[in-house]
């Protein structure tokens, strides 16, 4: 019938538009299940080649080597027994650094090099600190402007090289709008002291799930009870906030309690060991004891975001759980320490088996209608998180 | 396993043994999330697609590429660019055979290539480093004093904030003799670009250092371990060989270089590369900072002797410097590991070493030995100095 459309010198398929000739039936109104057989073992030995090439290249391997964890990863992720395909490429993530490097970081260095010094010379001091620190906290709010815009762009680099199916994934929608919503959101946890934080969390997650595409088909964030997204968080994160309260209350005792015992001076300039054990001994505290109740708002935060994202008729939910989380935290801060940091992408294993493992779908969605998402994404990616040391998979 | 991943087949390869040996497969063609069933089979030109509809396609077996899998399928892609995907399951094992002989194994050239790249840049990359240690020093002397001393301002009204200057009223007549033995030392420095403001400061150890732009800092528990003037007047000439050097800002240079090098290219990300770059760079400072100390060393002898100040008084400050830190148990069984870190990791060159340097520059220099005779200052003087701001020796015993 359409032998015609069987070249030789094409690469492509030649299908009739549309697709759904010779479709199989199970495409209709199917369910989603997910699977994840990536460990510790199958990413051993990519682990140990990147340690050797970053350490002769003196790190610049760094952008193949998250590529090729990545496509490891993604491969090993599997729904309704289909991988997951990364297309992104180390030359892509080379290319922004280098963009960055010479576009942004120079720039910014020179140009604030030179303005220093301009103002240190042309001004009289007491007008050259006020103009400095003005300055100084302009950029200050830039760098977090631009570290909201790095999330976003990131996110997107990697959406858009992640298909499924043979469909990529997309984030379209303006990165700038998000950027300014996070300083917003950033800025308003002062004057609330904290207690703008679950809205904010909420907000900024539904403007990425809202916008976030799967071929031509689009996510959508709702709750799933009808009510506010936020609803059922404010309860976790008072236990939070207090719970950080405490915990402070807590550290300062034990550091007090850690000076009175040792005669630690804490505002001497040359800090010996009993300044150092009064510090971290305090720290230490503040992390044990508030933990528990930071992780507590993030496991319902996370049940709660997943739970709200739904696409063509499927709505996601996610069983997070504070000692879950407990233990993927501890588990792979130990292991960053302790293999000195070769080590992270069995981190990175562990992470996306607590995500995948827990992770379900409800509902039934039509594969076969979903087409293609013609948007290819970005060109290069990554180059401004790289810049800020933003750390992901 | 055969064909490696990201692979591109050769063209011309050897013939199938059995070209009609069809499998089962899967296919995505990357226009809808749709799967379609078909039945692929693999000849030297190409892996020809059958759906069920009868329709077929082929792939060009050049640019057929093998695409990672999560195990139990062989899984392809018609180029390197496209989305669509094909999915074989291996239960029928004659696929990889199959799939071998159509597009055999080759290294994967061009990662590799890479990597072999990236390894030959770190060439030009420690050139640069290197640049910037060797220039930060005329750097730094060539920047206008007026900087300098701005931020030695800054740096002295933090420290002194700490560590209080003892101030006039409490110095009295001892401000005077400090004074005549900072110029009487001061005259024969060769190019000072600053004036020397020189403090005793009340702290709880004994040091003595020298801020950028002229200030030197004398701690008042390092002035009750000295016997005589001269052992001053030794570490003042050290510290005025600092400021004349600009030691303090050529390190200051260096390091910020160096940080903002060294971050900006091997920054974002964790890892041992990162902290064994930092590790070297912070070595590197060390060994700098040895450097600046023996320079500063010879620069003191040279000046005590042009003042007409017997030099062994530094000497002598580095003999009881050696015998307060000096653990005598462990003399004789001395690590020498153990030394050879301490030398690595030290500030500072060893102190038996420079208490000898400066005794073997004053036994070759004729001048010296006839500078003996008059001590920097008076008994009087010596005695104002050491009684104006006098330290209480707490920190002995810490040691």
């Amino acid at each position: 019938m359409s032998d015609e459309n069987a070249f030789e010198a094409t690469s492509g398929p030649a299908t009739p538009p549309g697709g759904a000739e010779g479709a199989s039936s199970v495409d209709d109104g199917v369910a989603l299940t997910f699977g994840q057989t990536a460990t510790a073992r199958s990413i051993c030995g990519l682990t140990l080649t990147n340690a050797i090439l970053l350490v002769l290249t003196l790190g610049f391997w760094r952008f193949w080597a998250r590529s090729r964890v990545r496509q490891h990863l993604w491969a090993r992720t599997t729904i309704n027994g289909e991988p997951l395909d990364y297309t992104g490429t180390g030359v892509e993530l080379f290319k922004a650094f280098l963009v960055v490097v010479f576009l942004i970081t120079l720039p910014s260095l020179i140009g604030f090099g030179v303005l220093f010094f301009l103002f240190r010379y042309f001004l009289p001091p007491s007008a050259f600190v006020v103009v400095f620190a003005a300055s100084y906290f302009v950029f200050i709010l830039f760098t977090y402007w631009l570290l909201g815009l790095a999330i976003y762009l990131v996110q997107r680099y990697r959406l858009s090289r992640t298909s499924w199916r043979g469909v990529r994934f997309g984030l379209p929608g303006s990165a700038k709008d998000f950027a300014s919503a996070f300083l917003g959101y950033l800025l308003l946890l002062v004057p609330t002291l904290g207690w703008s934080a679950p809205v904010m969390d909420i907000r900024l997650a539904r403007r990425f799930w809202g916008s976030a595409v799967y071929g031509d088909t689009a996510f959508e964030f709702e709750a799933p009870d009808g009510k506010s997204p936020v609803s059922g968080l404010y309860g976790p994160y008072a236990l939070a906030w207090f719970g950080s309260i405490i915990a402070l209350i807590v550290a300062g005792s034990v550091s007090s309690g850690i000076v009175a015992e040792t005669g630690a001076d804490l505002a001497s300039p040359a800090p010996g060991a009993a300044e150092l054990a009064a510090l971290y001994g305090g720290l230490f505290t503040f992390l044990v004891v508030s933990s528990f109740t930071t992780l507590f708002y993030q496991a319902a935060l996370m049940r709660r975001i997943v739970g709200c994202i739904t696409i063509d008729g499927v709505r996601f939910s996610h069983e997070a759980t504070t000692l879950g989380l407990l233990w993927l935290y501890l588990g792979n801060a130990l292991i960053v320490v302790f293999t000195l940091g070769i080590g992270v992408p069995f981190t990175h294993v562990r992470t996306l088996r607590f995500v995948v493992h827990r992770l379900r779908a409800e509902g039934k969605v039509s594969l076969a209608t979903i087409g293609q998402n013609p948007d290819s994404g970005p060109a290069i990616g990554e180059g401004l998180a790289d810049a800020l040391d933003l750390g992901t998979i | 396993m055969p064909g490696k991943k990201g692979l591109v087949c050769p063209v011309g390869v050897l013939t199938l043994g059995d070209a009609m040996t069809q499998f089962d497969g899967v296919l995505y063609d990357g226009r809808t999330a749709a799967s379609h069933d078909v039945v692929v089979r693999f000849d030297e030109t190409a892996v020809t697609i059958v759906f069920s509809d009868g329709r077929t396609d082929h792939w060009p077996i050049k640019s057929v590429k093998r695409v990672a899998s999560p195990g139990g399928m062989l899984r392809l892609q018609p180029d390197a660019r496209s989305l669509a995907r094909l999915n074989i399951n291996d239960q029928d094992k004659r696929v990889w055979a199959a799939f071998r002989e159509a597009c055999p194994r080759r290294l994967r050239g061009r990662d590799f290539a890479i990597a072999g790249l990236m390894v030959v840049a770190v060439v030009p990359v420690v050139a640069l480093i290197l640049a910037i240690t060797v220039l930060a020093g005329p750097m730094a002397r060539s920047l206008p004093p007026g900087i300098e001393a701005g931020m030695g301002a800054a740096y002295y009204d933090g420290v002194t904030e700490f560590w209080p200057v003892c101030d006039a009223a409490e110095m009295g007549e001892a401000r005077a003799a400090l004074d005549r033995m900072t110029n009487a030392i001061a005259e024969h420095a060769h190019d000072l670009a600053f004036d020397l403001v020189v403090q005793v400061v009340d702290a709880d150890i004994p040091n003595a250092f020298a801020l950028p732009g002229g200030y030197v800092l004398i701690t008042d528990e390092l002035l009750m371990l000295m016997d005589s003037p001269d052992q001053l007047a030794g570490v003042l000439a050290h510290e005025i060989a600092h400021v004349e050097r600009r030691h303090g800002m050529v390190m200051f240079v260096r390091q910020m270089g160096l940080a903002t090098v060294v971050d900006i290219l091997f920054g974002g990300g964790a890892g041992v590369t990162q902290q064994l770059v930092y590790a070297s760079i912070d070595l590197t400072a060390f060994a700098n900072s040895r450097r600046a100390e023996a320079e500063a060393d010879a620069l003191a002898v040279s000046y005590l002797i042009d003042a007409g100040i017997d030099p062994t008084g530094l000497a002598e400050f580095f003999d009881a410097i050696h015998e307060l830190t000096h653990d005598h148990d462990d003399e004789e069984g001395e690590n020498g590991a153990v030394a050879w870190i301490d030398s690595v990791i030290s500030t500072h060159p060893d102190t038996q070493n420079r208490a000898q340097f400066v005794r073997d520059r004053v036994a070759d220099t004729p001048e010296a030995a006839g500078a003996a005779v008059f001590p920097s200052l008076n008994k009087f003087e010596w005695h104002a100095l050491k009684t104006a701001c006098p330290g209480d020796g707490d920190w002995r015993d810490a040691l």
